[in-house]
């Protein structure tokens, strides 16, 4: 478990968290409606000189979630981000920028898990000394792989973020996993943060095991963050699964419609692009 | 970290010796073994525990992935750190994308300092396991340490409970079982012939989370186990698990139910599987007074003139 220090890790509006302990990886649950992806991609701006940051995205290319980074407020240069883009998207460009790191694809683990060990190391050889890693999302890695794999993948990353003092947000779309898968990926963190939105259309947070001064739902400000204006072409409509009822999303401009277990920030970079 | 093994691997006898003085020294109550060749790390393999195995990636026979395939399929618990000059991008991960390594690169100047703290948080943490340790989890190996699921009595004692959950539920299987550091171990197993299982593959490893039942009305249709071969083989549709909670020691095992067809389980069910874990429990407890009496009894003797 992570170790608890007064100077942990801190975080500038709208984030109402304060503190965390260093070493720790928190679970970011929301519904595909919700703010949690933004949340995550918030909580993985780096505070200070001495801080840097890892993305490793899983269902978004690189430039894209780099482009929803800044449009955040994330301040990055070379020095203190890498993307891992996990998408296996190919790029026209022969020569990428340094933040960006390229895999194959969201199945293999195995790359995935050397790459962020080795963007941890590049970094605190660089002098950082705290590196925060952000997954976003670990619903597609869940999609790709086993549930074995990917429980391995995330303890093995937790344990490394432990052993260098950082801080890990791992995000998950709530709204196409079953509870249980949930609450098993819940126990391999040291915390957990649910995002959800109101009837009324407010967003709110809940945490679990955290030090932060929450812990009943919470408003919070956070603009949600569409790429190239797909998300106001989106509906939404119940479609029952045998016994589960799930979200069906389609695109109301080119028709396009999910399949049974796709999740919304797939959809979002799929549809109209 | 008191018994701990860790195994280096490395063909260049020289970077192998650098490396196991390096953790000789750092972690000193760890069991530090070596060998320079894959065939050689997989006959430790066969006769020793491992917690951590630390390889170089270019083998004389093999490359430290291929390695860490073989770890996987015979200790799948243990943490595999691939520690190399190799740099990442030129190593080739496409046959390779299930198994899991971390990676330390050898060449930075601070590389053994660095490698010394991934294989210390790595074995504390235990990172390399593929499901989530209950909090408590030294307690009930230590618990666990104290009972011989092979021990006569206390499988009569269990086996007469299990009988009656197949007579009373109507179902082909009821088994109580030990969750052990690595593997599910059966004491008794009423309906059906099973050995033991990893504990990566078993239902009760999450059910030894959770304070209350965990039932599982169709196992095909749950994602966290739809995916094991090893439940699809034994044919198990429902489960329904009650953990054994010994006081001052954590959950130490399970009184399970299984059918090879899905089913309901009502609250009445669960009423009457919980009261059987509790008699479960009691033979348990009652089973450990009795050793720990003998084995002070015996210590007594031993001491005396």
């Amino acid at each position: 478990m992570a170790s608890e220090a007064a100077d942990g890790y801190q975080f500038r509006p709208p984030v109402p968290l304060h503190n965390l302990p260093l070493g720790s990886t928190i679970l970011v649950t929301g519904q595909a409606d919700s703010v949690a992806r933004e949340l995550v991609l918030l909580m993985n701006f780096p505070s200070d000189n001495n801080e840097a940051g890892i993305l490793i995205s899983t269902n978004t290319d690189g430039n894209t979630i780099f482009n929803q980074y800044t449009n955040l407020g994330g301040e990055v240069s070379e020095k203190n981000l890498r993307v891992v883009d996990c998408t296996g998207k190919s790029y026209s460009r022969t020569d990428p920028p340094l933040w960006l790191r390229q895999l194959s694809g969201p199945e293999n683990l195995t790359a995935i898990g050397m790459e962020f060990s080795s963007s941890v190391d590049e970094f605190t050889s660089e002098g950082i000394d705290r590196v925060r890693t952000a997954v976003v999302s670990v619903s597609r890695l869940l999609m790709a792989g086993k549930f074995q794999t990917v429980s391995r993948f995330l303890n093995i990353i937790a344990g490394r973020i432990e052993s260098a003092d950082g801080l890990g947000v791992i995000h998950l779309d709530r709204t196409v996993h079953d509870d249980r898968v949930v609450n098993a990926l819940g126990k391999l963190c040291d915390g957990r943060i649910d995002v959800r939105k109101t009837p009324e259309g407010n967003q709110e947070l809940r945490t679990e095991d955290l030090n932060g001064p929450v812990d009943s739902w919470t408003e919070i400000s956070i603009k949600r963050q569409w790429p190239r204006g797909i998300g106001r072409h989106l509906i939404s409509r119940k479609v029952s699964m045998g016994r589960s009822v799930q979200n069906q999303y389609s695109c109301v401009r080119c028709g396009f419609k999910s399949k049974d277990s796709l999740d919304l920030d797939t959809l979002r970079d799929t549809v109209c692009e | 970290m008191n018994g701990q093994k860790i195994l280096c691997v490395d063909s260049d006898s020289e970077s192998l010796d650098t490396t196991v003085d390096v953790l000789r020294e750092s972690i000193e109550e760890a069991k530090i073994l070596q060998e320079s060749s894959i065939d050689e790390a997989l006959a430790v393999l066969e006769t020793h525990s491992l917690d951590c195995i630390v390889t170089e990636y270019d083998l004389a026979d093999a490359t430290g992935l291929e390695l860490a395939r073989s770890v996987r399929e015979l200790q799948p618990d243990v943490s595999c750190i691939l520690f190399t000059g190799t740099p990442h991008s030129g190593i080739d991960t496409e046959s390779y994308e299930d198994i899991l390594i971390d990676y330390v690169d050898k060449s930075p100047t601070d590389a053994l300092d660095r490698l010394v703290e991934v294989v210390r948080t790595t074995i504390q943490a235990q990172s390399h396991r593929a499901y989530p340790l209950p909090p408590d989890e030294s307690g009930r190996l230590k618990i666990l340490s104290k009972l011989d699921e092979n021990q006569e009595s206390l499988q009569d004692a269990v086996d007469r409970i299990t009988k009656i959950a197949t007579l009373h539920f109507d179902l082909p299987v009821a088994s109580v079982n030990l969750i052990h550091d690595h593997v599910q171990e059966f004491v008794v197993c009423h309906g059906a012939d099973w050995d033991q299982t990893p504990r990566e593959e078993s239902i009760c490893t999450y059910t030894i989370l959770e304070d209350d039942l965990t039932v599982i009305e169709d196992v095909e249709e749950d994602p966290r186990f739809a995916d094991v071969e090893k439940l699809a083989e034994l044919g198990i549709r429902f489960y329904a698990g009650a953990p054994l909670t010994i006081a001052g020691g954590g959950a130490i095992g399970t009184l399970c139910l299984y059918d090879r067809k899905p089913r309901t389980f009502g609250e009445g069910d669960r009423q009457f599987l919980q009261l059987l874990a509790e008699d479960v429990i009691e033979h348990i407890e009652r089973y450990l007074q009795l050793m720990g009496r003998e084995s002070a009894e015996g210590s007594e003797r031993g001491g005396g003139p």
